[in-house]
């Protein structure tokens, strides 16, 4: 696991039972900051292990540390003043306009009246929110909640967003948008961001960690290009021309080859592959190359492996 | 594009470390319930007492300085005071205790005439006058009969309170026997405080014999009575048109401020902030009660204001510089059961309707059952004294409903009876029906099981 020095976040056989229900399991584990892309199937305890995080659970056993700051009562506060939330649930306060939401939101975390006013219609042109915030929230379509939400939770410049199913309800414009925000914010401030995601591409698009959550256990947090990256060592080849004569080429240095219905060429080799070979192999064969790129895992198949992996017990 | 469109900034604004974070809540809810029209046209409409009650005063006041006057249509202000003088049960309770005292003094006179029967004098045994005959020439006591209340012993307040309770009794039914028309004719049994009290207001009046006449002429009295016939005036505007502004204005706003968070889980957005469910539910009472103060409190204390700023006499001031502490302490008394009561429905629910019918429910329920009750307890009565006296029931059957709606052992049933009571303690007008702890009591319940259960339901989100 390459983890930087300083965590974002770290639990210590961090424990939380509901009756007898274990939700989350001895979880020791330290998640870094940047963008991270928290990942489990239905019922993980991904929500749980944010309440937790937020002081709107209580731990059953163990430590929690986010933000420098012990996860007590003591310091809840603290801590949600440096949180933003956006909550997966439709969830809204009827009666007020979008732009109230949005300055309500920073004046209860402890800023002026007026300072809220002007800071709310900021981040609504950020997140895209035109002349609707001056409807009233319960006229709002799913898409134009979700941007609300994901406004108010960034309108007090949080160092750590939490953001939990960000792009669900939203159309593919909409979804393009709201990722481009969530990379502009984790890359080009010092906030750090965690999706809570069952959208895999969004993690693999925005997402620097990834931590998988799984039977209330947390097996793995790595980065999302490690996470990625095959186990045996490939390249993906398309070339400009016949490929047979490669092929047969990088069958006689030991590769493993295999050629996709829409003719690009798989080439692992378990000892490794020396790119500047695939280049000479293409002379001889006389045929260009038109891209040679290192070969990724899908983030569906490596979600997949972890979970398996764990739930067989490896 | 927006005029603010500046991409993202971060901001470096530090956010304050208070705790004043249910203001937040409390403005912007007081904002969103502002915004219902109808809401609007109750709140204006019942400022509209104030006025009323307001030239009331203004009639006292100018009743007052005219107490004395014998022209016409100033005078008229001495029956209107006299009125308002004549139903304070301590004043009535002097009148006969004065009797008394007349009539021993009387007795006095007439051994002594005999004994010393060179004195042309004749023994005077008076006679008690009407109730008319005292709105018509104002009340007045003479020291000595004061000093003779001030001096009976307890066992003799005692046999007082015996024979006033059957004078009274007598004489409500022949009120009710002869459908007389009148001044208010004592419907109630005095107690035994109601007899030391008025002791302790003859010793007091004792030493308001301002220009030592050895007389408590009218005016006097009027004088000491003062701030007791504001406080009646304040009671009456508390107590009547603004406690059903009160029920319906909580019933408007109080319902959808808890059950709605819990329907569209604005909990999450709340909590994720640094803001405690103390907080969160001192915003939301914060809702209620800058409305009630705006209905209640304000009024009242601008009723002052107009009261005193009304009043050809200054002195007024002194006397009655007590009645706005009075004002803030019953518009309390009013507001915070109520308001936690409603609130309390407002968080068992997530539909607001229900929250509001079950308000409205509980008092015309309340009121109901202490109706019911208290008709029960008279038909209970009625036919144990029917084994009695078979030839009275008709006629006592008024006469016991008076008796128990004055023993008042139901009110706390009624909501509206309830907080009446506590009212009129605070302004020690002495309008109590039934027993006061019971209501001190019963409010004091009901708080603390509304507060254990709000503290309980808006916790429960953050409770797992």
């Amino acid at each position: 696991m390459s983890v930087p020095a300083e965590p974002l976040i770290s639990l210590q056989n961090v424990t939380k039972r509901y009756g007898k229900f274990l939700a989350l399991n001895d979880i020791t584990a330290e998640i870094p900051s940047g963008v991270i892309g928290l990942l489990g199937p239905n019922g993980a305890g991904k929500s749980t292990l944010i309440k937790m995080l937020l002081g709107l659970a209580t731990l059953t056993e163990g430590q929690a540390r986010i933000l420098d700051y012990n996860v007590t009562p003591k310091n809840y506060r603290l801590i949600r003043r440096n949180i933003g939330y956006m909550p997966e649930d439709d969830c809204f306060i009827e009666g007020i306009a979008g732009v109230e939401m949005v300055q309500l939101a920073a004046q209860l975390t402890g800023f002026p009246p007026l300072h809220s006013l002007q800071r709310a219609h900021e981040v609504l042109d950020f997140c895209g929110t035109g002349q609707e915030r001056y409807r009233q929230v319960e006229t709002y379509s799913t898409g134009m909640r979700q941007k609300l939400k994901f406004a108010q939770a960034i309108v007090h410049s949080p160092q750590l967003l939490i953001l939990d199913e960000p792009t669900s309800g939203l159309d593919p414009e909409e979804r393009l948008a709201m990722l481009k925000r969530i990379d502009l914010l984790g890359k080009r401030t010092d906030m750090s961001v965690m999706i809570c995601t069952h959208i895999l591409k969004d993690v693999q698009q925005v997402c620097d960690y990834a931590a998988v959550l799984v039977d209330g256990t947390i097996p793995v947090v790595e980065t999302v290009e490690n996470l990625r990256r095959p186990r045996t060592p490939s390249y993906q080849i398309v070339l400009a021309g016949n490929s047979d004569q490669f092929i047969a080429i990088a069958k006689l240095n030991g590769l493993t080859t295999s050629v996709s219905p829409v003719g690009v060429i798989t080439l692992q080799s378990s000892d490794g592959i020396d790119e500047t070979m695939i280049w000479q192999w293409a002379q001889s064969a006389n045929v260009g190359i038109q891209s040679v790129v290192p070969a990724k895992v899908s983030m569906e198949d490596v979600f997949l492996q972890i979970v398996q992996g764990v739930q067989s017990g490896n | 594009m927006g005029i603010n469109n500046l991409g993202y900034r971060q901001w470096r604004l530090k956010p304050k470390n208070n705790s004043g974070q249910w203001r937040t809540i409390a403005s912007f809810g007081i904002r969103v319930a502002w915004r219902s029209k109808w809401l609007q046209r109750i709140f204006i409409a019942a400022w509209i007492p104030v006025f009323v009650m307001g030239f009331i005063l203004f009639i006292v006041e100018q009743s007052i300085q005219d107490i004395d006057s014998n022209d016409f249509p100033e005078n008229i202000g001495r029956f209107a005071v006299s009125g308002f003088v004549y139903q304070r049960p301590e004043i009535r309770n002097l009148m006969e205790l004065t009797q008394i005292s007349k009539l021993a003094n009387g007795v006095n006179d007439l051994f002594s005439n005999f004994l010393e029967s060179d004195k042309e004098e004749v023994g005077n045994v008076p006679s008690i006058k009407g109730a008319r005959q005292f709105m018509r020439s104002g009340i007045d006591f003479k020291i000595k009969d004061l000093q003779f209340i001030s001096n009976m012993s307890e066992q003799q307040l005692q046999a007082a309170l015996i024979f006033i309770n059957n004078k009274n009794l007598n004489t409500l039914r022949q009120s009710i026997q002869l459908d007389r028309r009148g001044p208010p004719v004592p419907s109630y049994r005095l107690s035994m405080e109601n007899m030391t009290y008025s002791q302790t207001v003859a010793k007091e009046l004792i030493d308001y014999d301002l220009n030592d006449s050895e007389v408590i002429e009218f005016a006097e009295l009027v004088d000491y009575l003062r701030p007791t016939l504001w406080s009646e005036v304040l009671f009456l505007f508390l107590g009547l048109p603004q406690a059903f502004s009160v029920i319906i204005l909580i019933g408007m706003i109080a319902p959808k401020l808890i059950s709605r968070d819990m329907k569209n889980r604005s909990f999450l957005l709340y909590y994720s902030r640094p803001i405690s469910p103390s907080q969160y539910l001192l915003g939301k009472c914060a809702i209620v009660w800058a409305f009630l103060a705006g209905l209640t409190t304000m009024p009242a204390l601008l009723l002052y204001i107009v009261g005193i700023s009304l009043s050809p006499d200054i002195s007024v001031l002194y006397v009655t510089w007590t009645l706005p502490i009075k004002i803030i302490i019953a518009s309390m008394i009013l507001c915070i059961p109520t308001t936690l009561f409603a609130l309390m429905l407002s968080s068992l629910t997530r539909e607001s309707r229900l929250a509001s019918f079950g308000w409205f429910s509980i008092w015309i329920l309340g009121q109901l059952g202490y109706e019911l009750l208290t008709w029960m307890e008279t038909e209970f009565r009625v036919n144990m004294n029917a084994n009695d006296s078979v030839n009275t029931l008709s006629l006592s059957k008024s006469l016991f409903e008076a008796e128990a709606r004055q023993a008042g052992n139901w009110s706390w049933l009624s909501p509206m009876k309830t907080l009446e009571n506590l009212q009129s303690s605070v302004f020690g007008i002495d309008r109590e029906v039934g027993n006061i702890d019971v209501s001190f009591l019963v409010v004091g319940i009901v708080c603390i099981a509304c507060l254990a259960i709000l503290r309980r339901r808006i916790t429960s989100p953050i409770r797992v």
